[in-house]
């Protein structure tokens, strides 16, 4: 019994200094949360659960040099640059692509990686920079992953409709979903643009009967997506599929639909069902058990991206077999592994592979909501065309 | 004793050539701090022209950097093969424009009002802009905005965006200067101390006031154009914030309401709390740094320099 126990203790474990900011105070403080506590959740878990981590015959400990940026790209920046100046070669990004960009600048100019889940703008992966790397596709490739599957359907559908939100989230989600169609050679008929808040869709629904698209993909909130599912119940306009970014995910969603709600098609980022392999945790329901002995509150997608980018630090570093920065960002750019979150892999320009971290495609089927997209994790066929409002019934 | 102008206007241009060095001897992390100081020193003072000189505290001149930077980007982007120090120049004047015509706009309502509710009408117009540049698709709000990188080739961004805000700052503070040893200066002081009075004694108070909001309208956006290029991607969140809309009145609380140099003052112990000695305490920064506030308001309600006017009249 004191031969492994001399050995552990001969073998003390070096500290892996991963630095970086987040919004715990301010306008992003809400996602910057269940970044912070997906990064302390790997931490933990990789050091106290597994010990530390073997990366090139050396035990390491991950420790974590994280401070608050309060939302404040200005604040952000000073703190990344403190870190460079006291040696840190690894960081962790911020939440918000207004932040994110600006350290991702500093990072990249002192040649140290910076891997991040929070910010996804075109602008992060489009300077060149060769140091950044981003658990999300570029915004406007976030869609890539539904017209990839659009594009597979048998008839293949010929044109869609897009309707949107006059917000930052559904604008930008709008950009991606028409750059995604248009390259995949879907006609556009129509874009509707309707207000924040929204009360009654009968007109933009009006036209969508007069030209009558194959698909209509509506990126608007939870209770819009229902709004519009019911209008088109009532006024009995028809498409091919539906696709509705934000709401059928949701039990409460597919309750107040009914039989409604069969085939429609949704974006599912992440949940503890996702089938792939962890080297660590072995698999997402694991980490999410784990983190639920950690903190209270309920996880989000966010948490397990963000402990992501530290697994895959890691098993970047075992690649490498080095922490050096250099060596990491090599590895990195050749990733091509599973975590608990997605398999990792990211384009020559740092964003995540828009069909492996572009998100999954769900579809209500039965009542329940079954994955449809990527191959790799679906649970059933997509059901296309679907029924008439009235056959379902 | 009377200070000599000229003396004054040395001063400034001297501690600014002397603040230029810092890059080449400042480690990085310092040059950042120092960026921020300047910048925030910059606002203070413009802010002062109004809140401090004509007593006029604005609680939303967030709005002006917001206007300037994003005019400034999207006029700059019209010109993508313009030089950089072209692109630049082009940057301060269509945000400045913007500025000026947006503060000339809004000053004949917004200035009848006074105190708190010129403050709040103020908080309002910062938040009408943010909307309005998030919500209409041209201003790109929501999307972003990208700023060309301008710093010459072979030069450190960080120490290049020092350089520029060292000017912006020294502008903003020779600007001031001569406002507050002017005529127009003095009837500031005046609407400050008694508008009603100073208007019956003969100061036109209407023009006074539009011209000091102008004034600090265009400068703040002049700086805000600054801020923009030095981060190179903007949103609507980036420049129109609420936490700088406090800060601006907290510079010259701190320093010294009213005076010029106490913004700058203000700033400069603000930033180098917030960002060098709080940075690091994860948990509890904001509590520590409105916690140091309240106990410096306490112990000096005049600020830093009505604490030393105080000892001096006292020995």
């Amino acid at each position: 019994m004191a031969a492994p126990f001399v050995r552990t203790a001969k073998a003390q474990a070096k500290p892996l200094v991963i630095g970086g900011s987040v919004p715990l105070t301010g306008a992003a403080a809400e996602t910057g949360l269940n970044v912070n506590n997906g990064y302390i959740t790997a931490a933990t878990y990789l050091n106290d659960v597994l010990g530390g981590v073997e990366i090139a015959g050396e035990k390491y400990k991950i420790e974590l040099k994280l401070f608050d940026d309060a939302s404040d790209p200005a604040r952000a920046t000073t703190l990344i640059q403190r870190q460079i100046d006291d040696g840190t070669e690894l960081f962790l990004g911020s939440f918000g692509s207004n932040i994110v960009l600006p350290t991702a600048a500093i990072t990249e100019r002192a040649k140290k990686v910076m891997v991040q889940t929070g910010g996804g703008s075109d602008a992060i992966f489009t300077r060149g920079f060769k140091y950044s790397f981003g658990m999300f596709p570029r915004a406007t490739r976030q869609f890539a992953a539904a017209s990839a599957l659009f594009k597979t359907l048998k008839p293949t559908p010929a044109t869609y409709s897009v309707i949107y939100n006059n917000d930052a989230f559904s604008k930008t989600a709008a950009e991606g979903v028409k750059m995604s169609c248009d390259a995949q050679g879907f006609q556009r008929l129509d874009q509707f643009e309707l207000p924040a808040k929204v009360t009654d869709v009968s007109s933009v629904l009006a036209s969508v009967r007069a030209k009558t698209p194959d698909l209509l993909v509506c990126v608007v909130h939870d209770q819009d997506s229902l709004l519009i599912a019911r209008q088109m119940v009532a006024t009995n306009t028809n498409v091919k599929l539906l696709f509705q970014g934000l709401g059928p995910q949701l039990a409460s969603y597919r309750e107040a639909l009914g039989k409604y709600s069969e085939s429609i098609l949704c974006s599912t980022y992440w949940d503890d069902s996702v089938p792939y392999k962890d080297p660590f945790f072995g698999s997402a329901k694991k980490f999410h058990e784990y983190y639920k002995t950690k903190f209270t509150r309920p996880i989000a997608y966010h948490v397990s991206g963000a402990a992501a980018c530290i697994e895959t630090y890691v098993i970047a570093m075992q690649m490498a077999k080095s922490t050096k920065s250099e060596a990491v960002r090599e590895a990195l750019a050749a990733a091509d592994f599973d975590t608990q979150y997605a398999h990792i892999k990211f384009t020559p320009e740092g964003d995540g592979d828009p069909l492996n971290l572009g998100g999954m495609i769900g579809q209500v089927q039965k009542g329940k909501l079954e994955t449809v997209f990527p191959e790799k994790a679906k649970s059933a066929d997509a059901v296309y065309p679907a029924l008439p409002w009235d056959k379902k019934a | 004793m009377k200070k000599h102008p000229l003396l004054v206007a040395l001063c400034i241009v001297a501690a600014a050539i002397v603040l230029a060095f810092g890059p080449m001897v400042l480690p990085p992390f310092y040059v950042r701090v120092g960026q921020i100081m300047l910048y925030s020193a910059g606002l203070g003072v413009a802010w002062a022209i109004l809140g401090g000189f004509a007593g006029y505290a604005s609680f939303g001149h967030a709005a002006f950097i917001g206007v300037g930077a994003f005019t400034a980007g999207l006029v700059e982007s019209q010109f993508p093969t313009l030089a950089a120090p072209l692109l630049l120049l082009l940057g301060f004047a269509a945000g400045a424009a913007s500025c000026a015509v947006v503060s000339l706009l809004i000053a004949y309502p917004i200035l009848r009002l006074r105190g708190t509710f010129f403050a709040i009408a103020m908080l309002g117009v910062s938040h009408v802009c943010s909307e309005v540049t998030n919500n209409v698709d041209i201003f790109q709000g929501s999307l972003g905005l990208n700023f060309p990188q301008i710093a010459p080739a072979g030069m450190d961004p960080a120490s290049f965006f020092y350089e520029v805000y060292l000017a912006g700052a020294t502008i903003v503070l020779l600007i001031a200067w001569q406002i507050r040893r002017s005529r127009f200066g003095a009837g500031l002081l005046s609407i400050r101390e008694d508008e009603d009075t100073a208007r019956m004694l003969g100061v036109p108070t209407e023009r006074y006031k539009r011209t000091a909001f102008v004034i600090s309208a265009v400068l703040t956006g002049m700086m805000g154009v600054i801020y923009a290029h030095s981060l190179g991607y903007i949103t609507t969140e980036s420049v129109y914030r609420d936490d700088t809309n406090l800060n601006l009145i907290v510079y010259s609380l701190l320093g010294g309401m009213g005076t010029l140099f106490g913004p700058v003052i203000g700033a400069g112990l603000l930033v180098f709390v917030t960002q060098v000695i709080l940075a690091r305490l994860l948990d509890f920064h904001l509590f520590a740094t409105g916690l140091l506030l309240v106990l410096l308001i306490l112990v000096a309600p005049g600020g830093l320099s009505g604490l030393l006017k105080r000892r001096k009249t006292a020995a």
